[in-house]
């Protein structure tokens, strides 16, 4: 019922913001859905606490359509939870995208980042930057130089992470599915998967040159349904700067790619 | 063991499995249709990019495939340090199993991978419809690769062993009879391998025998005395299905489209 509703709405609101004309035929959902011309590869990185598990539903939609997706997961959550420790930081998350371009050989590619994504994204892109063609920042950070994801992260978010830092552990444990405002027949599911967020990444400044911004296609999405200052100074800053196309996930929790797994990727088909 | 016992044995297993594995995965999508989930395993120096042919082919037909990358190695090679062992690659493969929420897999394990995928029985058979030794180790309990590889492999093993060293760098893909095209993209993609996976034993207890659908690839391209007298055990063995590939022991590089055929008719 929630997803049937976030459909609708959402499919307004693409409308809205996209105008009528090429959007349009991707727009129309299951019948249109196979008409797609030249297969595209997507690169999907997921937030804090989260794992690659968490795309399940929009991989499978993209690959229905033809197109190549990778889902890594970072170290030391989800499946690569065994790997936690005090030496994971911020480079490591970054390296682990880098690699999956390196060793895919990938190129043309929509790098598409979650949340905490916004971080190992931007810092991934000053190596990478060539062979990404798309960027989608999905209710994700958006980084400057120098910062670090501690100085702005959500007040819950930073008390954890003193907390788990102060008991010496590696990692801080993950805030229910419905502080995500996730709907809440998946909330269940998404609790059994959630898994402790290393610290380190949090704790290292981030260094970035502009790489991001050089991207020509670039789209910003933002779950209305959950309330975070940060996205929603992100998202107005994107409004404001002609380079950036932006998107509201209308009654969509945080996991924009649970709640409306369908809608997203409508969208991802349409700014790649 | 007749086939009947092993068929109830399997569905005891597998049955105990879903409760398990199945837990809250109610919610998460399953392959379209008619679709198959695969779980392809790389062998040593390797990673899941070796497997992209293979993967592409699936995929095209509406399969769902899964190529993670092990600890230390391709584009894992960053974590590479003197901490990674045997289980911590079966636990790579198993939990992609259980965050991915995946039941019914043809779990296909390259070379070292067939250590790895016995390993992985132990522990997820439930999720494994049907597992696939691809030109691989098919261990006993006990077993490690560094006492079971080919002689000069296990030479080199003992060599670095001594020298207290944490990998071993890659052998040369023209050693390996990967098509002459392609050998450099392997050697290029190709890193040093974790020694410790390599000199630790394994321990199992028969769930990989358990599973119901099992098939030994041999790659006859690539001169190997322990894996021509594994086909040959398993060809006498009426619960494996055996199949030989004219290719070098990089099937999924060097014979893609026969390869994946192959893994369709077994799944």
């Amino acid at each position: 019922m929630i997803a049937a509703n976030n459909f609708s709405l959402s499919r307004r609101a693409i409308l809205a913001s996209a105008g009528a004309g090429a959007g349009a035929a991707a727009l129309a959902g299951g019948a249109a859905m196979g008409q797609t011309a030249k297969p595209k590869t997507f690169v999907l990185v997921h937030g804090a606490w989260h794992g690659g598990w968490c795309w399940r539903r929009v991989s499978d939609l993209l690959e229905k359509q033809g197109h190549k997706v990778f889902t890594p997961t970072l170290t030391g959550v989800g499946e690569r939870s065994h790997l936690m420790s005090k030496d994971i930081n911020l480079d490591t998350h970054i390296t682990d995208i880098v690699n999956v371009f390196k060793w895919e050989d990938l190129s043309d590619v929509c790098l598409v980042v979650h949340s905490y994504g916004g971080y190992p994204g931007s810092g991934a892109l000053e190596q990478i930057s060539d062979r990404v063609s798309s960027i989608v920042w999905l209710d994700a950070f958006k980084p400057e130089n120098g910062e670090r994801l501690f100085d702005v992260t959500s007040e819950f978010s930073r008390k954890g992470l003193l907390a788990a830092m102060a008991k010496g552990e590696p990692g801080r444990p993950s805030p229910r599915a419905e502080a995500f405002a996730v709907n809440e027949k998946d909330r269940g599911w998404v609790d059994s998967k959630t898994t402790p967020q290393p610290n380190g990444v949090a704790l290292q400044p981030i260094k970035l040159t502009g790489a991001r911004e050089k991207i020509a296609k670039k789209a910003y999405i933002r779950a209305a349904a959950y309330p975070q200052p940060t996205f929603d100074k992100a998202l107005a800053e994107c409004k404001a700067d002609k380079t950036w196309r932006t998107f509201e996930a209308n009654n969509s929790g945080h996991d924009v790619m649970i709640d409306a797994p369908q809608w997203l990727g409508d969208v991802l088909l349409q700014v790649s | 063991m007749t086939n009947g016992q092993t068929r109830r044995t399997v569905l005891g297993g597998m049955a105990a499995g879903v409760g398990v594995m199945g837990m809250a995965d109610s919610a998460n999508s399953q392959p379209q249709a008619g679709g198959k989930t695969f779980v392809l395993v790389h062998g040593a120096w390797h990673g899941g990019w070796c497997w992209r042919r293979v993967s592409d082919l699936l995929e095209k037909q509406g399969h769902k495939v899964f190529t993670p990358t092990m600890t230390g190695l391709g584009e894992r090679s960053h974590l590479l340090d003197d901490k990674i062992n045997l289980a911590t690659h079966v636990t790579d493969i198993v939990n992609v199993i259980k965050w991915e929420g995946l039941s019914d897999i043809v779990l296909v394990g390259h070379s070292y991978g067939g250590v790895i995928i016995s390993g992985v029985a132990e522990q997820a058979g439930g999720a494994i419809g049907s597992i696939v030794f691809l030109d691989a180790f098919v261990p006993e309990s006990g077993d490690s690769l560094a006492a079971k590889a080919s002689q000069p492999v296990r030479d080199a093993i003992a060599a670095l062993v001594e020298k207290h060293e944490t990998a071993m760098k890659p052998v040369a893909a023209a050693v390996f009879r990967v098509n002459e095209k392609d050998r450099t993209w392997v050697d290029a993609m190709c890193t040093p391998h974790p020694l410790a996976t390599l000199t630790d034993k394994i321990t199992i207890t028969g769930a990989r025998d358990r599973i119901a659908k099992r098939a030994y690839i041999r790659a006859k391209g690539y001169p190997s005395v322990p894996f021509d007298s594994t086909l040959e055990r398993l060809k006498a063995d009426g619960a494996w299905r055996a199949y030989e590939l004219p290719c070098g022991h990089d099937a999924m590089v060097d014979m893609p489209e026969q390869l994946t055929d192959i893994l369709l008719a077994v799944a």
